[in-house]
């Protein structure tokens, strides 16, 4: 799965637009994706999906794969 | 009143129903209306009879034989039944129908306290896998008229039949005497026909029943097989990636998943996906798991083929993103429990962190984690979080693609792989305040398992008695050893 990295503003814009497009019609499903934080802080993804290109004006940046420091270690 | 009219012998007829009739003809008849022909159930005032071929107890806490006077008869006696709370116990027995033919069901009950107690009376078609049941109550006195409960059904198919007196009541054990079972062709009970078990061999054994047939006070259990043939449940709901809809996915007669209905459903290929969105909880306490974002759901089906390990169907994590499927408010502290996790790894091992379930509740503080990796490539772990942490196990020479079970228990019982003790710690912080239960990953996800998983099953109860017989139950099906 590819993703596309940008500001939570910009990752949740993108998904109202793929919820939009998809226009759910099964009984649970009624998301696409949910942001996901860099373990800084600094920055937010969300999964892509093939189909839905984001608004043209969006700075989000695509990723075919999260590089490994998007996963923190688990906590002891 | 038995029924001393010998019908079913040859005789010279006097009732024809709808058949021509010669004055001359001697005629194997059928009884007039009211009048059984037959009792198709063996033993129907030995319900306390439990051999193959007779009334096979489930989850029963007691059969008393000959523990009270009968409703008519007079010289007989009925036994009285101690169900568990559980409606999944039961006695029963297995009888061969014909499709088409309509069956009436019946028993006589009379509560053996001062309250009137709930039970069922219930069939399963072995053939169709499915069945029915109706809810009748036992009342404090007998009642030789109007005491006896009854069921007709027409059978759907040929083959055998399991007929069931059970439990009504999920939460509650009920005790009542029993007397007179009877199963007979008609819309309504015959006179009573008295029928007894045969001395000498009985018949074969019959096939075991499924997980919840043998084990109770389950508090969870996800799986792609069956979890009694009691219930009809679901398996999965599926959500086909050709225009979104979903679709609920059940058994087949076997207690299989239902895989023609569910390719059938999410179609053959090879860009058909079929995505879980729900995990259906089949112990009847209403813990389904669910994920209503579709880039987290599991996959049953990828590209128009069914996922399986060694032909058994299951949820592929290896999506991508962070897989997860969650049940809340499973369990509100943790105390005794015991869990027993069927998977099988997908990558080669080398992915660390990859945490197969967690029961918390969403904090770090109260959790129990089982990870994949702690330890290193190809490694089991777990991890318990609470006043004092615990992280124990790390067995090496897991394999790829192998079916793994994981059996965590409270007190000295400690951690399982393939019902080899890893550890005696206690694998359980007693006291942990938890609410949900997170399938694939941790609550707050970030470490989603890429590997697949077959079943997964929670006890909030001490377990440690029926562990060796809950892993040989599980290995049986999966075979695992």
């Amino acid at each position: 799965m590819s993703w596309y990295i940008g500001t939570l503003e910009e990752v949740e814009a993108y998904n109202a637009k793929v919820n939009e497009a998809k226009a759910y019609k099964g009984s649970i499903t009624s998301n696409w994706a949910n942001p996901r934080q860099h373990p800084d802080g600094s920055k937010w993804a969300i999964a892509a999906n093939n189909s839905i290109e984001p608004q043209e004006e969006s700075n989000l940046i695509f990723e075919v794969q999260l590089s490994d420091d998007w996963t923190p270690e688990v906590e002891l | 009143m038995a029924n001393s009219n010998n019908w079913g012998e040859i005789y010279k007829s006097t009732w024809w129903g709808d058949e021509d009739w010669s004055a001359n003809s001697l005629k194997i008849d059928s009884a007039p209306p009211g009048f059984a022909e037959q009792n198709l159930l063996l033993g129907s005032e030995e319900l306390n009879k439990a051999q193959d071929g007779q009334w096979i107890q489930r989850l029963i806490s007691s059969v008393t034989a000959d523990d009270e006077v009968a409703p008519i008869g007079g010289e007989t006696t009925a036994e009285s039944v101690a169900f568990t709370a559980n409606k999944q116990s039961r006695i029963e027995q297995l009888v061969t129908l014909v499709a088409g033919t309509e069956y009436t069901f019946s028993v006589w009950a009379k509560a053996t306290g001062g309250s009137p107690q709930s039970f069922r009376l219930s069939y399963y078609d072995n053939t169709a896998g499915s069945g029915a049941r109706e809810n009748e109550t036992a009342p404090t006195s007998w009642d030789a008229t109007t005491g006896r409960a009854t069921m007709t059904f027409t059978a759907a198919s040929s083959g055998t039949y399991w007929m069931r007196i059970q439990n009504a009541s999920a939460g509650a054990a009920q005790s009542i005497y029993f007397w007179g079972a009877m199963l007979n062709e008609g819309a309504a009970a015959g006179d009573y026909i008295k029928t007894t078990f045969a001395v000498g061999p009985t018949d074969p054994p019959v096939a075991n029943a499924q997980f919840g047939d043998n084990f109770g006070r389950v508090s969870a259990y996800y799986s792609l097989r069956q979890f009694t043939t009691a219930e009809e449940t679901n398996a999965i709901r599926v959500r086909r990636s050709s225009d979104d809809t979903e679709q609920d996915i059940g058994f087949d007669a076997n207690g299989d998943l239902d895989t023609t209905a569910l390719l059938a459903f999410v179609g053959t290929g090879g860009t058909d996906n079929g995505a879980v969105t729900t995990f259906y909880d089949q112990s009847g306490n209403g813990n389904d798991a669910t994920n209503a974002t579709e880039s987290e759901q599991p996959l049953v089906v990828s590209g128009g083929t069914l996922v399986t390990i060694d032909g058994y169907p299951c949820l592929d994590g290896d999506i991508g993103a962070d897989t997860m499927l969650q049940a809340l408010d499973v369990i509100d502290t943790v105390g005794d429990v015991a869990i027993f996790s069927t998977y099988a790894l997908k990558t080669d091992g080398t992915t660390a962190n990859q945490i197969t379930f967690e029961i918390g509740n969403g904090t770090s503080s109260h959790r129990i984690h089982d990870t994949l990796g702690r330890g290193g490539a190809g490694t089991f772990g777990i991890d318990i979080r609470g006043a004092t942490n615990y992280d124990f196990g790390n067995a090496t020479g897991v394999a790829v693609d192998d079916i793994y079970l994981n059996s965590i228990l409270s007190e000295t019982n400690g951690f399982y792989i393939n019902g080899t003790q890893q550890t005696s710690n206690n694998a359980v912080r007693s006291g942990s305040t938890v609410d949900a239960l997170t399938l694939f990953n941790r609550g707050g996800g970030a470490f989603p398992y890429k590997g697949k998983f077959f079943e997964f099953i929670f006890f909030a109860s001490d377990q440690s008695s029926n562990r060796t017989g809950i892993e040989t139950n599980i290995d049986t099906y999966f075979d695992i050893v």
